[in-house]
Order: C-alpha cells, then structure tokens, then sequence
C-alpha cells in the first residue's frame, strides 16, 4: 500500500516539462475556450504534435509508432493531459477501436491503418448506438449485405462524436438478420469518406458535438471487416469491458476506476475549486463570507469528501458514484450562487468564469456516456455484487452499453 | 516510503500540476493472513446468537478473554512497549473483521487508549497499560472533560477512563466505594455509561500519567484521531457484513417466480449500499495509511473518513433491513441488529456539521484563504 509523491527522477521530470511544452504550445488557452464553446472533443493540431513523439500510443514500441514509454511517464503523460483540460473524446473512441483492431482485425488491415494512428494522422469513432438502439446495443439494425466481395452498408448511426474529424468509423451492423439477435452481428471498420456516407452534426446540453451517420449504399471492401461474420458482439465485448474501466494495471498508479470516472472527478475537482473561491470571496447580508455560513461550508465539505470517496471507488462503481455525484453537486451549487451563475463564460459578469453554468450543463450527459448508470447497475449488480440475473424476458446477456 | 521521509498527499484539489502520486491498495501477503485469521475468529466465536446475547450489557466478556489471547491490545504497541509494532493499516484491517459481527467488545476504544498509555512515559501509564495488554482491566478515552459529568460510549465495562482536566493528561479510575459510573440503555446496546467525574474527583480516584500542556493536547488529539480510525473501520466491516446479509436474502427469497434481487428496484438499491461500501473501505485503507505516514496530514482524511463510513454503514444496515421486507423489522431478525448498531458506531464517529465545516475550513486554508 503507497500513496505517496513520488519523487520524480531527473529523466522523469525533463519529460514531464516536455509534455507540459507540448500542452502550452499546442493547448493554448484559446484552444481550450473553443473547445468549450464548441465541443469537438479532439484538438487536431495537438493529435498530431502527440503522434510526431510517439504519444498517441505510447506504450507501443517505436517501430509501431509509439514511444516506448514506462508506466511512469506513460502516467505522467496522462495525468498531464487531463489536468489541462486535453480534448479526449476521439482520443478515446480511438484507442478503445484500436484495440478491437489489434485483437480481431487481419494482418492486412492492421498494417494498413495503425502506423496511421500511431503517428495521429488517422482517428476512429464508434458505430454502435442508433437512433433506435443504445443500451440494448445487440438490437442494431444497420444492415450490412455482402455483395460479391464488399460489404454495403445501409442505415444510421447516432451519437457517432468525432466522426467529422476521423478518418473511420467502427460499425456494427446486422449481417445475418435471420439468425439469434446476438449472432447476426459484425463488425467492419467504414473509411468515412466513401460515396454514401453523410454526417450530420448534434449538438448537446453539455456543449459537446456529436453527430448522426447516414449510410446510403455504402460500399466496404470485406477487407475492413474486423472479427468473423456474425461474431461482431464477442468482437466488442472486450472494447466494452475495457470502456467500464475493467482493464487491470498493475502499475500502482492509474486511478482504480477508469478513464471517464478520471475525467468526472477533474470535473468535481474544477466545480470544488471554484465553488470555495467564490464561497471565500463572496460576502453574504451579514458581511462575513460565505464559506463561514455553517450552511455553505457543509455543502462545500459535502463536495470535498465526496471528491475523495469518488477517487476511492473502484471500477464501474466509481463512474456510477462519479456521475451521480457529478450531477447532484452541479444542481446544488448552481443554485446556491443563484441567478449570477447562470450567465455563461464570455458574459459580462459571469461568476467564475462561468463554471457553475457549464458544469451544470454537461454534468446530465455523464451518467449515460459509457454506458448508463443504469445499464452499470446491472453490470455491478450480477458481476461484482452477485445478486441474481433478471427474469428471462429481461434478460440483457451481456453489458450493452453506448460511448455516443 | 518509510514514516516522514518526504511529502505526503494532500487533497486533489489542492493537488499542483506537476504532482504525481502512487495510488496503490495493495495489501501485504501478512495483511491478508491477517485478516484471514481475524474473519475466521470471529466467524467461530461471535455468531449473531452471542451478539444477542450480550445485548443488555453491551460487552462479551468470554469473547473479549480470547481476543485479549489473540495479543488484539498489545498487537498496536511499539516493540519498545513489548508490543508487536503493529502499524494502523493492520489494526483497521483487524477492526473491519471485528464489526462484520458486531463483536460486542470495545475494539476501538481499548486498542487506541493503549497506544496512548504507551505515550505517556509514567509509572502510573505503564501500570495500567500493562493490566489493559493482560485483559485485566480495560481503559477507555473520553477526551476533554471540563464537566461534571461525561457520557462515555464504553463507560460500563471500562476501568479506567483518560481525560485531559486541566491541561494534565488523567486517569479516573473506578472505585467499589464510590457510585461514580452508571449503566445507561441505549439504541445500539453499547456499554454507555455515565461517569460521574466530579464524585471521583472527590474521592481522589484518579492517575496523573504525566504529559500535560501541549503534549497533553497533542497526545489526546492523536488518540481521538486514532479512535475514530478504528470505529470507522468497524463501521466498514458492519456495512460489509449487512449488505452480505442483504445480497443473501435478496438471491433466496422468491416474488412472482424470481429471486426478489433480479428486480432492479431491488438490486440497484442494494448496488447503491456496495457503492459506498467499496468506497469506505478502500477509504479506510488509504486514511489509515495517511495515519501511519503523517498524522497531522491525516485529519482531513479522518474528517472525510469518518462521514463516509457512518453513510455507508447506515445505508447498507437500512437497504438491507428494507429488503428484507416484514421479515427486517421483527426482533428476531439479524438485520435489526446491524441497523441499531450502524447508527450507534455512526454517533461515535464525528458530528456531521462539526466534521464537514471543519473539511473546508483546512481546504480553504490550504488554499490560502481564511
């Protein structure tokens, strides 16, 4: 059991100050205001500062396009990124299909696409949920028919966030709609800029945007199909697993409950430090601050703590605590500010620089991202705490879930 | 990394950029032995029966004699005190296995008031210390006590309670002659009682054990801080032990041709009570860890420790206790049991105002504000 600073060597600290260069020239506080305003989840000129050293992939050797890295810096690299505040959402769907491309796809088209990702040229999104279908992901009914030897692609995809940006999308698709429901499925990687392919954008509550995907007669050579025909579902699963924040490490330094779960704790952490900033700084009618109104300190210690247990919960039950938490506090404070914390960032008089209003906002989406929270429930339910399966007409064979 | 060797975390919102952290809750091979041992202990010997048992006086006598053989006293003492030089993440995983079954002894009370006699350095201090490692007496802290009277949450069973009266670090002792200490019944069946200080006072039934001032201040705060640790730590193993109780029930018991725990209704509430539970402990690791390392550190954790742990034990005693159905609030259930004493370890662990101002308070602080 450790828990303590790490002194960091003399090499250790010469590549943390490279990667925090890399973020100042490549991350720049407009960029970050754009993002904000826009929600692209994906900084392209970075991407590819990041895959010029290796970084996009940094624990693949530098033959494949990676750095080589230790868990150590590989850590550093990470925390970095999300400290400042990184745009992640292709990073994110691009690593998660890489590695259903690494597990399943052919020799062929994996020499054909990951030095592309490697060096952060290349970026993929996910196919799965659709307008009809998002936790029950195996009810896809986007329709791949294999004609001589390519597969046409017919139907839509929703919540397919950066497919504007990337070069493919990893679709699953029904491919033998006759068979059992989870065994009529495959899994083909689709170049987005083929004839037939039209990519409308969505805008969210959060501020982020996402995308809708028509396929219309969309012709992929059965080269891009990854896994075997009516496989897609096995093809997926470990993706999924992984997306819960399953993966084991050993490295004793990642946090113990995933990436998004990361991600919605920095969120809390913003929201925490913004809310004692303004608490500490804000007089209330008898002239004292805030922060020493018992009432506000023991909402603003509620959040402390509550940022800590997150940080202490492992697995799937960490993003489920995360999100819920998440959205509790982001209601509450908004409200304690009052209506001055709903002027947006930008606005004249915005109260910390409009924290309050954004969190708000997007704190709604971290429950259903990655799965729901309900969806996780039932995965925590039935594998970690071992209560029985639902009743047969319910049953959800395996973790369904969405990225969006 | 060894005690004071270097920086410890702080809070991740005061965390800098450029600090990096291990994040590791491995146990040690002789950590696990340890709680293995401890989990089969108590499973033999404090069935719920004993719990029942004992329910009037609070206090299994038979069951505190083996823990005493178990060296459980002497287990957290510095080798220098004859003592094993237990460290705190050991003693926690012990207190976890104590309070999976409502050990009805004072674990947490008498384990942190012996590491605080073996501080003192007094003839008088060594003296008791010794009674309270052979299971002679048990000795008890009741912090400061300027009244006349202190409601002590093991009072009844206790020999010897320390208070800081004064500025001076003191031992009131129970006397036969003197009606001083008098048995309270309560909720959660803990040998509570009131101690009358002043008639003991009176009767010159007390010990000076030396420290006074600061490092009397200093002592008796480390001691509170390590009691709460360890009644946090029970409330762990009390919040674990109801929701197996809970999830066993759920997974047997039977409603419109199904187990009761494939409802989603059911199980995500029993999810919700995991949750917090697998929250607490990893917590409770972490904070005993910070306990051992920097104790000054450490009492925004135990703060934050304390809080979690009294959630997550009344939680999970009264998710499970609802699932139960009609069959949760009778007498005869086991789950009643857990649930009277969740909120009763919960009451001896920090006041949730108190605690949570006193958490932003420190951030604030760190953060350069008043």
């Amino acid at each position: 059991m450790d828990f303590g600073v790490i002194e960091l060597s003399r090499g250790e600290q010469l590549f943390a100050e490279n990667v925090t260069s890399l973020l100042d020239e490549h991350l720049t506080d407009e960029d970050l205001a754009l993002e904000r305003r826009r929600g692209e989840g994906h900084n392209i000129r970075l991407h590819r500062a990041m895959g010029e050293r290796g970084w996009v992939m940094p624990h693949w050797e530098p033959e494949q396009g990676g750095a080589g890295l230790d868990p150590m810096r590989r850590h550093i690299l990470a925390t970095l990124l999300r400290r400042r505040g990184a745009p992640w959402a292709s990073r994110s769907t691009t690593t998660q299909a890489t590695q259903v491309l690494e597990r399943w796809a052919s020799e062929e088209l994996k020499q054909n696409v990951l030095p592309g990702v490697a060096a952060g040229q290349v970026c993929i999104a996910l196919g799965y949920t659709e307008p009809g279908c998002g936790s029950d992901l195996a009810a896809a009914t986007t329709r791949l028919t294999l004609d001589g030897e390519d597969w046409v692609v017919n139907g839509s995809k929703m919540f397919t966030t950066g497919a504007h940006h990337c070069q493919y999308c990893l679709l699953l698709g029904r491919s033998d709609p006759g068979a059992p429901k989870h065994r009529g499925l495959t899994v083909v990687l689709v170049p987005l800029d083929l004839p037939g392919v039209e990519i409308r954008p969505i805008h969210t509550l959060g501020g982020e945007r996402t995308n809708v995907v028509f396929f219309s007669g969309v012709r992929v050579s059965a080269r891009y199909q990854v896994g075997p025909r009516t496989e897609g579902w096995s093809v997926l699963a470990s993706a999924l697993d992984a997306e819960h924040g399953e993966t084991p490490d050993d490295s004793e330094l990642q946090e113990i409950n995933g990436e998004l779960a990361s991600m919605y704790v920095e969120a809390l952490i913003r929201l925490a430090r913004a809310a004692l900033s303004w608490a500490g700084s804000t007089s209330g009618p008898d002239g004292r601050p805030l922060a020493e109104d018992s009432a506000v300190a023991v909402r603003l210690g509620q959040l402390v703590l509550d940022i800590e247990t997150c940080r202490n919960t492992p697995g799937s039950m960490g993003k489920i605590l995360a999100a819920d938490v998440l959205i509790r506090h982001a209601a509450d404070f908004l409200e304690l500010v009052g209506h001055a914390g709903l002027m947006p960032e930008g606005e004249p008089g915005a109260v910390q620089t409009g924290i309050f209003e954004w969190t708000h906002r997007y704190a709604q989406g971290t429950a259903i991202y990655g799965g729901t929270t309900e969806i996780l429930r039932n995965v925590v339910a039935t594998r970690v705490v071992g209560l029985p399966r639902p009743p047969a007409h319910h049953t959800v064979r395996s973790s369904a879930t969405v990225t969006g | 990394m060894s005690a004071g060797s270097g920086p410890v975390v702080v809070h991740p919102i005061l965390e800098h950029e450029m600090s990096f952290t291990r994040n590791s809750y491995a146990l040690e091979a002789t950590q696990l032995e340890l709680r293995d041992v401890f989990h089969d202990f108590f499973g033999k010997h404090c069935p719920p029966e004993r719990v029942r048992a004992a329910e009037a006086t609070g206090f299994d006598n038979e069951l505190w004699r083996r823990l005493i053989g178990l060296e459980v006293i002497s287990m957290g003492l510095p080798e220098s005190a004859g003592g094993a030089g237990a460290c705190l993440v050991d003693l926690v995983i012990v207190g976890e296995q104590c309070g999976r079954v409502l050990a009805p002894v004072p674990f947490a009370e008498a384990v942190s008031t012996a590491r605080l006699l073996s501080r003192c350095r007094s003839a008088a201090a060594d003296s008791w210390l010794a009674s309270a490692v052979g299971g002679t007496r048990i000795v008890v802290q009741a912090g400061d006590s300027a009244g006349s009277t202190v409601l002590v949450a093991a009072g009844a069973v206790a020999d010897g309670v320390v208070t800081c009266h004064d500025g001076h670090l003191v031992l009131m002792q129970r006397a036969l002659h003197v009606d001083a200490v008098r048995p309270r019944a309560n909720q959660a069946s803990l040998p509570m009682a009131v101690w009358d200080l002043d008639a003991l006072r009176a009767a010159e039934c007390s010990a000076e054990l030396g420290p006074d001032g600061d490092r009397a201040r200093t002592l008796v705060a480390d001691a509170q801080r390590e009691r709460r640790l360890l009644t946090a730590a029970t409330l762990v193993g009390l919040a674990a032990g109801a929701l197996e109780i809970g999830v066993a029930f759920a997974s047997g018991r039977e409603a419109f041709g199904v187990p009761i725990g494939a409802f989603q209704a059911i199980s995500h509430s029993l999810v919700d009570a995991a949750i917090a539970v697998e929250g607490a402990r990893h917590l409770l690791w972490k904070t005993a860890w910070m306990c051992d390392h920097d104790p000054q550190a450490a009492q925004l954790w135990v703060l934050m420790l304390s809080r979690q742990t009294a959630h997550a034990a009344t939680l999970a005693a009264a998710t499970s206790l609802h699932v139960h159905g009609g069959a949760g609030v009778v007498m005869e259930s086991d789950i009643q049991l857990f649930f009277r004493r969740a909120a009763g370890w919960a009451t001896l662990c920090g006041d949730p105002v108190a605690d949570l101002r006193e958490i932003t308070a420190k951030v604030l602080a760190a953060m350069g504000r008043p």
